[in-house]
């Protein structure tokens, strides 16, 4: 690691703090925008930084958005083995880190470094994230003949790796072993040869896209490019970008789509029961509710949930409440539960409707485990207002609303455990829900500084 | 990975002991326990 340096702008006596000192060559004064050469106040020094990046296709301090991401260029490096020249600049962000952008032969290709070392696969091949690449060629020397800029580990014109790549027909694997370390770097081609090079847009030169908002200064981090001139990614980069988001998308999907599978098994094996009770039970429209003991059920998890089933026969015109308590033997605690199964019937000028169910679902969640009576108050009454309805929607009540004694037979079913599908769709949608809120952002374009 | 493919890992993670915690706890806002039927509306609302 490089020791902090603070310095004094000569220009404006502005302090500047060099992050990496004693290799930065130049840095911009944060105050009056002037390029310092940090290394010696000398002018011939300048001169040689500016004759070392003649040879250089990116000025340090131009900024791109490569990969849905901006990048500011912090270092050049020219490097050769017996065969070939290329260039690799350092870009840097301060939310993504750094990346490699190299170009040998007019072509370009991003660099990520890897922070886990692919293993042996056999042969001359290693596996990394489940892919397998293969060695294209026995490692050959590679030097560093030229350095400019900020890095963040010590390199100096002259410096020697060991270096080859390994493929898999799309992306690559650089490894390079200097005298104390081994480094792999992924390799992604990208496609758009100059359209690269364009993308970045060095401090002083016209931006590429149409005007912005001005940046707020600072929220880069660095000054060597101006804060008040924002980029837009060069046209012929947009697809890169997309490619990235689609990739990713598909990625996010899969993992959903797994999570929630997932999900689905935990509520049906959790939501597993033992054997049911069935009941039966006769109430009177407009009598006394009645009260029965449904079943006893002793449930032995910790915690379970319960279900009742009603159901009923064809009854018109009418609500059946359903009080339960489930009462505990032990502690008389009672935990209780509401349902209301109803059905109407009518005609009016749409035609003949119907409305509700003869069935009904009551579900008990959390029980502790223990011995417990089911309980039921059950009581029905007839739907009858015809004036009312009459005359606000223009139907009747059917003809078969009248019968106040008439019976009707309900039909219990209870079963310890229970599957609450509603927490099912709850957390499927929670997982689903970044990703919808993602693709809203990049919908309407609201992505900030990263979109 | 990218830092977006972890942070949705981290998520499903988290939604999945989430999940996990809420069946063995018999847990949901959706049961109807403690519902009472004072509060029913009874008849046809369908107009």
């Amino acid at each position: 690691m490089t020791a902090a340096r603070v310095i004094d702008c000569p220009n404006c006596g502005g302090s500047i703090a060099l992050k990496a000192a004693g290799y930065s060559i130049t840095v911009a004064c944060r105050y009056c925008g002037s390029e310092l050469d940090v290394a010696n106040p000398d002018v011939r020094l300048v001169t040689e930084y500016h004759r070392a990046m003649a040879a250089s296709d990116l000025p340090l301090g131009a900024r791109g958005t490569v990969g849905g991401t901006e990048w500011e260029v912090i270092g050049w490096l020219e490097r050769s083995d017996d065969e070939a020249r290329w260039s690799e600049y350092l870009l840097f962000n301060p939310y993504a880190g750094y990346r490699w952008l190299i170009h040998a032969d007019g072509e370009w290709s991003l660099g990520t470094m890897l922070t886990s070392e692919p293993v042996a696969a056999g042969g001359d091949s290693v596996e990394h994230d489940g892919h397998r690449f293969e060695r294209e060629y026995d490692p050959v020397s590679t030097r560093t003949d030229a350095v400019v800029g900020e890095f963040y580990w010590r390199v100096k014109a002259g410096d020697v790796v060991e270096a080859t790549v390994f493929s898999n027909g799309g992306a690559s694997l650089s490894w390079e072993r200097g005298p104390d370390e081994v480094n792999w770097t992924q390799l992604d081609a990208l496609p758009g040869g100059s359209a690269v090079r364009d993308a970045f847009v060095a401090p002083g030169e016209p931006p590429a896209g149409p005007a912005e908002a001005p940046r707020t200064p600072g929220q880069f981090g660095r000054k060597g490019a101006s804060a008040s001139r924002p980029r837009q990614p060069a046209p012929e980069l947009a697809p890169l970008r997309q490619a990235s988001d689609a990739e990713d998308l598909g990625k996010l999907t899969g993992m959903a789509i797994g999570t929630s599978f997932l999900l689905v098994i935990l509520g049906l094996v959790f939501g597993g029961s033992g054997s049911a009770v069935e009941q039966r039970l006769t109430v009177y429209a407009g009598q006394p509710a009645q009260t029965v003991t449904l079943a006893t059920l002793t449930l032995k998890r910790p915690y379970q949930a319960v279900t009742v089933t009603a159901r009923s026969d064809g009854f018109v015109n009418k609500w059946v409440d359903l009080d339960y308590s489930l009462v505990d033997r032990r502690t008389q605690r009672s935990i209780d539960a509401y349902g209301l199964m109803e059905y109407y019937a009518g005609r009016d000028s749409d035609g003949p409707w119907t409305e509700g169910s003869h069935a009904r679902t009551t579900k008990f969640a959390g029980v502790p485990a223990g011995t417990y009576d089911l309980m039921v108050d059950a009581s029905a009454q007839n739907w009858s207002n015809p004036v009312t309805y009459g005359s606000a929607w223009g139907s009747t009540p059917s003809s078969a609303d009248g019968g106040e004694s008439e019976p009707i037979a309900l039909r219990f079913r209870v079963k310890p455990g229970g599957v609450f599908v509603g927490n099912m769709l709850l957390f499927v949608l929670l997982t689903f829900a970044p990703i919808g809120i993602w693709i809203a952002r990049k919908l309407h374009g609201a992505g900030g500084y990263r979109s | 990975m990218s830092p977006r493919l972890f942070l949705f890992g981290l998520w499903c993670l988290l939604l999945l002991l989430a999940s996990a915690a809420a069946n063995y706890y018999a847990w949901s806002p959706f049961a109807d326990g403690s519902r009472s039927g004072s509060s029913a509306i009874y008849g046809p609302t369908h107009k």
